[in-house]
Protein backbone atom coordinates (compact mmCIF):
# COMPACT_ATOMS: atom_id res chain seq x y z
CA UNK A 1 0.00 0.00 0.00
CA UNK A 2 1.22 3.36 -0.82
CA UNK A 3 1.89 5.87 2.12
CA UNK A 4 3.33 9.28 2.74
CA UNK A 5 4.92 7.97 5.49
CA UNK A 6 8.14 8.83 4.39
CA UNK A 7 7.48 12.33 3.17
CA UNK A 8 5.51 13.11 6.88
CA UNK A 9 9.16 11.91 8.42
CA UNK A 10 11.36 13.46 6.57
CA UNK A 11 8.74 17.06 6.83
CA UNK A 12 9.55 16.44 11.11
CA UNK A 13 13.21 15.59 10.60
CA UNK A 14 13.27 12.13 11.83
CA UNK A 15 15.25 9.34 10.87
CA UNK A 16 13.49 6.00 10.78
CA UNK A 17 14.45 5.06 14.65
CA UNK A 18 13.41 7.83 16.07
CA UNK A 19 10.04 7.20 14.04
CA UNK A 20 9.82 3.62 15.13
CA UNK A 21 10.98 4.51 18.83
CA UNK A 22 7.65 6.75 19.20
CA UNK A 23 5.41 4.37 18.06
CA UNK A 24 6.92 1.14 19.74
CA UNK A 25 8.09 -0.71 16.31
CA UNK A 26 11.47 -1.33 15.22
CA UNK A 27 13.08 0.78 12.54
CA UNK A 28 12.97 -1.91 10.21
CA UNK A 29 8.99 -2.19 10.71
CA UNK A 30 9.45 1.62 9.28
CA UNK A 31 11.19 0.61 6.70
CA UNK A 32 9.21 -1.99 5.96
CA UNK A 33 5.90 0.42 6.06
CA UNK A 34 7.49 2.73 4.15
CA UNK A 35 8.57 0.97 0.76
CA UNK A 36 5.04 -0.78 0.90
CA UNK A 37 6.78 -3.90 2.26
CA UNK A 38 4.25 -3.96 4.95
CA UNK A 39 0.59 -2.70 4.99
CA UNK A 40 0.63 -1.82 8.96
CA UNK A 41 -1.93 -3.33 11.37
CA UNK A 42 -4.86 -0.84 12.21
CA UNK A 43 -3.83 -0.25 15.81
CA UNK A 44 -0.68 0.86 14.39
CA UNK A 45 -2.27 2.45 11.56
CA UNK A 46 -4.38 4.55 13.98
CA UNK A 47 -0.75 5.74 16.48
CA UNK A 48 0.36 6.46 13.34
CA UNK A 49 -2.26 8.82 12.50
CA UNK A 50 -2.60 10.25 16.08
CA UNK A 51 1.59 10.97 16.03
CA UNK A 52 1.58 13.44 12.68
CA UNK A 53 -2.34 13.92 13.75
CA UNK A 54 -3.49 13.18 10.95
CA UNK A 55 -6.32 10.71 9.27
CA UNK A 56 -5.50 7.20 8.33
CA UNK A 57 -6.48 8.03 5.05
CA UNK A 58 -4.13 11.28 4.54
CA UNK A 59 -1.67 9.43 5.27
CA UNK A 60 -2.62 5.59 3.07
CA UNK A 61 -3.45 5.65 0.14
CA UNK A 62 -6.70 3.69 -0.42
CA UNK A 63 -5.94 2.04 -3.47
CA UNK A 64 -8.96 0.09 -3.96
CA UNK A 65 -10.64 3.21 -3.68
CA UNK A 66 -9.30 4.93 -6.37
CA UNK A 67 -10.51 3.14 -9.43
CA UNK B 1 26.18 4.84 27.09
CA UNK B 2 23.30 7.37 26.25
CA UNK B 3 23.93 9.55 23.28
CA UNK B 4 22.16 13.02 23.95
CA UNK B 5 22.22 13.82 20.17
CA UNK B 6 19.67 11.13 19.71
CA UNK B 7 16.02 11.87 20.12
CA UNK B 8 13.66 10.43 22.14
CA UNK B 9 12.13 7.75 19.91
CA UNK B 10 15.89 6.84 18.97
CA UNK B 11 16.82 5.93 22.37
CA UNK B 12 13.21 3.99 22.66
CA UNK B 13 14.64 2.11 19.64
CA UNK B 14 18.39 1.64 20.56
CA UNK B 15 17.08 0.63 23.76
CA UNK B 16 14.47 -1.88 22.09
CA UNK B 17 17.49 -3.11 19.88
CA UNK B 18 20.14 -3.34 22.98
CA UNK B 19 17.80 -5.86 24.05
CA UNK B 20 17.10 -8.16 21.47
CA UNK B 21 20.56 -8.63 20.92
CA UNK B 22 21.30 -9.44 24.45
CA UNK B 23 18.49 -12.36 23.92
CA UNK B 24 19.54 -13.52 20.73
CA UNK B 25 23.04 -13.79 21.30
CA UNK B 26 22.42 -15.57 24.92
CA UNK B 27 19.98 -17.91 22.82
CA UNK B 28 23.04 -18.54 20.16
CA UNK B 29 24.94 -19.05 23.35
CA UNK B 30 22.75 -21.77 24.64
CA UNK B 31 21.95 -23.10 21.73
CA UNK B 32 25.48 -23.55 20.69
CA UNK B 33 26.31 -25.20 24.23
CA UNK B 34 24.05 -27.79 23.61
CA UNK B 35 24.80 -28.52 20.07
CA UNK B 36 28.16 -28.80 21.07
CA UNK B 37 27.06 -30.83 24.11
CA UNK B 38 25.04 -32.92 21.93
CA UNK B 39 28.32 -33.52 19.63
CA UNK B 40 30.59 -34.33 22.26
CA UNK B 41 28.43 -37.20 23.99
CA UNK B 42 27.70 -38.14 20.22
CA UNK B 43 31.13 -38.53 19.79
CA UNK B 44 31.81 -41.20 22.63
CA UNK B 45 30.32 -44.18 22.94
CA UNK B 46 27.58 -45.05 25.81
CA UNK B 47 24.73 -43.40 26.98
CA UNK B 48 24.32 -40.07 28.67
CA UNK B 49 24.19 -40.05 32.30
CA UNK B 50 20.49 -39.06 33.21
CA UNK B 51 21.67 -36.01 35.46
CA UNK B 52 23.38 -34.86 32.45
CA UNK B 53 20.21 -35.30 30.03
CA UNK B 54 18.10 -33.59 32.31
CA UNK B 55 20.46 -30.54 32.82
CA UNK B 56 20.56 -30.39 28.87
CA UNK B 57 16.59 -30.66 28.51
CA UNK B 58 16.50 -27.61 31.39
CA UNK B 59 18.69 -25.70 29.36
CA UNK B 60 17.35 -26.09 26.47
CA UNK B 61 13.99 -25.29 27.35
CA UNK B 62 14.96 -22.29 29.76
CA UNK B 63 16.78 -21.03 26.36
CA UNK B 64 14.08 -21.68 24.19
CA UNK B 65 11.34 -20.86 26.35
CA UNK B 66 12.89 -17.32 27.13
CA UNK B 67 13.62 -16.66 23.76
CA UNK B 68 9.93 -17.48 22.80
CA UNK B 69 8.44 -15.54 25.35
CA UNK B 70 10.57 -12.38 25.15
CA UNK B 71 9.71 -12.86 20.87
CA UNK B 72 5.87 -12.72 21.54
CA UNK B 73 6.18 -9.74 24.27
CA UNK B 74 8.39 -7.58 22.36
CA UNK B 75 8.40 -8.33 18.29
CA UNK B 76 6.39 -5.77 16.61
CA UNK B 77 4.14 -6.93 13.49
CA UNK B 78 6.87 -7.13 10.95
CA UNK B 79 9.14 -9.10 13.05
CA UNK B 80 5.90 -11.58 13.55
CA UNK B 81 5.03 -11.62 10.09
CA UNK B 82 8.34 -13.03 9.81
CA UNK B 83 8.41 -15.24 12.33
CA UNK B 84 5.52 -16.76 11.36
CA UNK B 85 6.66 -17.04 7.52
CA UNK B 86 10.12 -18.70 8.72
CA UNK B 87 8.14 -21.32 10.92
CA UNK B 88 5.45 -21.94 8.45
CA UNK B 89 8.22 -23.09 5.52
CA UNK B 90 10.31 -24.98 8.07
CA UNK B 91 7.05 -26.84 9.79
CA UNK B 92 5.86 -27.34 6.29
CA UNK B 93 9.20 -28.48 5.03
CA UNK B 94 9.95 -31.09 8.23
CA UNK B 95 6.15 -32.48 7.75
CA UNK B 96 6.87 -33.21 3.83
CA UNK B 97 10.47 -34.51 4.75
CA UNK B 98 9.48 -36.70 7.20
CA UNK B 99 7.22 -39.14 6.11
CA UNK B 100 8.47 -38.89 2.92
CA UNK B 101 12.07 -40.20 4.40
CA UNK B 102 10.46 -42.48 6.88
CA UNK B 103 8.23 -44.58 3.88
CA UNK B 104 11.44 -44.55 2.12
CA UNK B 105 13.05 -46.04 4.72
CA UNK B 106 10.14 -48.31 5.34
CA UNK B 107 10.34 -49.62 1.76
CA UNK B 108 14.19 -50.30 1.83
CA UNK B 109 15.45 -47.55 -0.21
CA UNK B 110 16.71 -45.17 2.66
CA UNK B 111 18.49 -45.80 5.52
CA UNK B 112 16.26 -45.08 9.07
CA UNK B 113 15.44 -41.56 9.34
CA UNK B 114 18.19 -39.47 11.42
CA UNK B 115 16.76 -37.25 14.32
CA UNK B 116 19.78 -35.23 14.17
CA UNK B 117 19.66 -34.55 10.61
CA UNK B 118 15.69 -33.98 10.64
CA UNK B 119 16.66 -31.55 13.68
CA UNK B 120 19.45 -29.15 11.87
CA UNK B 121 17.21 -28.97 9.01
CA UNK B 122 14.35 -27.61 10.70
CA UNK B 123 16.78 -24.68 12.05
CA UNK B 124 18.41 -24.42 8.96
CA UNK B 125 15.09 -24.06 7.11
CA UNK B 126 14.00 -22.01 9.83
CA UNK B 127 16.92 -19.43 9.60
CA UNK B 128 16.82 -19.02 5.86
CA UNK B 129 13.49 -18.75 5.38
CA UNK B 130 13.28 -15.97 7.95
CA UNK B 131 16.37 -13.93 6.44
CA UNK B 132 14.90 -14.68 3.27
CA UNK B 133 11.72 -13.23 4.28
CA UNK B 134 13.51 -10.08 6.35
CA UNK B 135 15.93 -9.11 3.91
CA UNK B 136 14.43 -9.09 0.88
Amino acid sequence: MKNRLKVLRAARDWSQAELGGRLGVSRQAVNAIETGKHDPSLPLAFRLARLFDLRIEEIFDDEFNNG
Amino acid sequence: MTNLTMGEGERAEARRRARAIAVLAGSVVCALLIIGAAWTFKQSPGRIAPAGAIIIVALYLVSMGGAFWFACRKSDEVEARDTIFSLAVAGGTYGLTYPGWYFLWKGGLLPEPSHELLYIQLIAVLTIAYFWKKLR
